[in-house]
This record gives C-alpha cells, sequence and structure tokens, in this order.
C-alpha cells in the first residue's frame, strides 16, 4: 500500500520523501529535530515533506509494545491542504492500519531495506 | 558500502535526485544546528540574543521541514556558535558518507575558543615533556612533514604531509614563528580538529 502511495508520487516529491524515511531510518526521531510531529491519535506520527505538495506519511513506533524503540511501521499515506488531510480519515485509516499490523504482523508488514547498504569489500 | 541497485536507478532521474539531496541538506543544517546548540548547553533564547534574533526564530530554523536558509543567516549562526561555516558543492558520489555517519559525535564541533584553549593547553604539556626530556619531537616543526605527538603517550608519528608538491620543501620556512612546541594535536574528541591541521 505504502509502495504503491510512493509510486504515485512525481519525481521530485518522491526524492523528498524517500530521503526523510532513509533518515527516519538511519537516525530514529531524537536527534533531527520535528522530524515527527504528532496527530490527534496518540500512538499515530507523522512524517512531514512540503514542496508542491504537503505530503504526510502516517506511522507509528513499533507498534508491538516491545519494539517501539526499534522499529517504524509505515501505515499510510496522505496529503494536507488547509490543515486538512487528503483523506479527511486519513489518520482514522491509519490507526485501522496499525491494529492489523498489531493483529498479525508477519502478513501485515514488509521489511524495508535502506538506500545505502553495507557490503564487504 | 553502496547505494542499493534500485535506489542508483532513482538517482538516475533529475528531479528525484536533487530533491533527495535537498531535503538532506536541511535535515542536515537543522538537525546540526540544534546539536551545536545543545553542545554549547545553550537555550535557544540564548542562541538567539547572540546571533541576534528571536527565539521563535531559532525555533523556526531547528525544523527539519524548514527550507528558505540564507548565508547571512547561517553566517550569524556560525558567529554565535563560534565556528566557521563551510559552504561547499559536492558530487552525488559523496551522499553514500552523509548518509552513513549521521550521529550526533559527527555533527558536533567544538567552538573556536575551545580548540585554542585545549591547543594551548596540550602546548605546554608537550613543553614540560621536552624540557623533562621525555619527548622526542624529532623534526619538532608542527607543519607536513614534521612530527605528531601522540598525547598521552611518548611516541610520535610522522605526519605526512597532504600536498606534497606545495609544501615538501618549504614546510619549516612557512611558519617562521610558530615555536617548535606547538605541535598540532588531533585530540580523540567528536568534532575536534586542531586549527593547525
Amino acid at each position: 500500500m505504502i509502495d504503491d502511495w510512493l509510486a504515485g508520487l512525481d519525481s521530485a516529491m518522491g526524492g523528498r520523501m524517500r530521503f526523510k524515511m532513509a533518515y527516519l531510518w538511519a537516525v530514529g526521531d531524537g536527534l533531527p529535530p520535528k522530524m515527527l510531529t504528532d496527530t490527534k491519535e496518540r500512538q499515530i506520527k507523522e512524517l512531514c515533506v512540503n514542496g508542491n505538495v504537503a505530503l504526510r506519511l502516517l506511522l507509528c513506533k513499533g507498534p508491538q509494545s516491545n519494539l517501539k524503540n526499534e522499529e517504524f511501521t509505515l501505515l499510510f499515506g496522505a496529503a494536507e491542504r488547509d490543515r486538512k488531510y487528503i483523506p479527511r480519515d486519513a489518520v482514522m485509516r491509519a490507526e485501522g492500519n496499525r491494529l492489523l499490523v498489531l493483529q498479525n504482523p508477519i502478513i501485515y508488514r514488509k521489511l524495508r531495506t535502506p538506500d545505502v547498504v553495507y557490503t564487504k569489500v | 558500502m553502496w547505494f542499493t541497485p534500485k535506489f542508483r536507478k532513482e538517482l538516475a532521474d533529475e528531479e528525484f535526485a536533487h530533491a533527495y539531496v535537498d531535503e538532506l541538506l536541511n535535515t542536515h543544517i537543522a538537525t546540526q544546528l540544534k546539536v551545536l546548540r545543545e553542545q554549547r548547553k545553550l537555550t535557544q533564547e540564548e542562541l538567539a540574543n547572540l546571533a541576534g534574533m528571536k527565539q521563535e526564530r531559532i525555533s523556526v530554523l531547528e525544523n527539519v521541514n524548514y527550507s528558505s536558509w540564507s548565508i547571512n543567516t547561517l553566517r550569524k549562526l556560525a558567529k554565535a556558535l563560534d565556528v566557521r561555516l563551510r559552504v561547499s558543492f559536492e558530487t552525488f558520489g559523496s551522499l553514500v558518507a552523509d548518509m552513513t555517519d549521521v550521529s550526533r559525535q559527527s555533527l558536533e564541533r567544538i567552538s573556536r575558543k575551545d580548540e585554542l584553549d585545549l591547543d594551548n593547553k596540550l602546548a605546554e604539556e608537550l613543553d614540560k615533556k621536552r624540557a623533562a626530556g621525555i619527548l622526542n619531537m624529532g623534526g619538532g616543526s608542527s607543519m607536513p612533514g614534521g612530527f605528531l605527538a601522540i598525547p598521552g603517550t611518548d611516541r610520535t608519528i610522522e605526519s605526512k604531509p597532504k600536498n606534497p608538491y606545495k609544501f615538501q620543501e618549504t614546510a619549516d620556512s612557512m611558519v617562521p614563528n610558530i615555536p617548535k612546541a606547538r605541535t598540532p594535536i588531533l585530540p580523540n574528541l567528536p568534532g575536534a580538529h586542531s586549527l593547525f591541521n
């Protein structure tokens, strides 16, 4: 689902979003200031990318409680206009996906690889 | 380390590639600004006072989503943080390194004043050791081609000139006023570089 959303972005917005995702993967959300911002659902955070459209990638930590400091799960891709999500129920849909992942992380989640990988020389 | 094949393909798209590095730049500056402020134990308000800005402005600049940087603003912040500002055009290949080492330590820089204090302290220590006959400084000069002392040990290693064609012949004559004890030390501190290196 997230892959489809990313594939639908134009090149420039795709590049911006891919960087933010890579940086979050590499650094986490502790160091970069305001990397993730809160939404009305406590567990759902948003990764913001601004450009010709304002993209909001909704995600959560974990969600399994033992992995909350180790993993992020990308839940739903949305846009924002006039401080409103497009689609309007984006946060609810992200929360629905979070609950699905919690029920069965193996079925509802796939691991992502970073853009830069280590290889033995 | 290298880019994944998929990512390399994506970088072939000019729009994608430039947007990607644009976002890297914004994120890097905002993050380093916060790291440097915290390294100096300054509040946003204190940094704002030093830079002649308002606290709200620092808060905006310390946001990875900010993108309207100006060299003048960065110059003011560099002066307030007592570091030098370096603006440089880079190849896309260097992106690998930029994306690999993104720790807090890699972003920290000591201030010019702390760097000078540290340098003087270490020079004094070396003077004492030399006076006591403990330390053999070899060529003695702090310039390329001389010797670099290793702090906490009596060992010295040969320091090779970075550009032998320029400095090989003239290393000692280029710095006639630097006493022999002013040996550059590169302490094992994050972001610490001797002023003489």
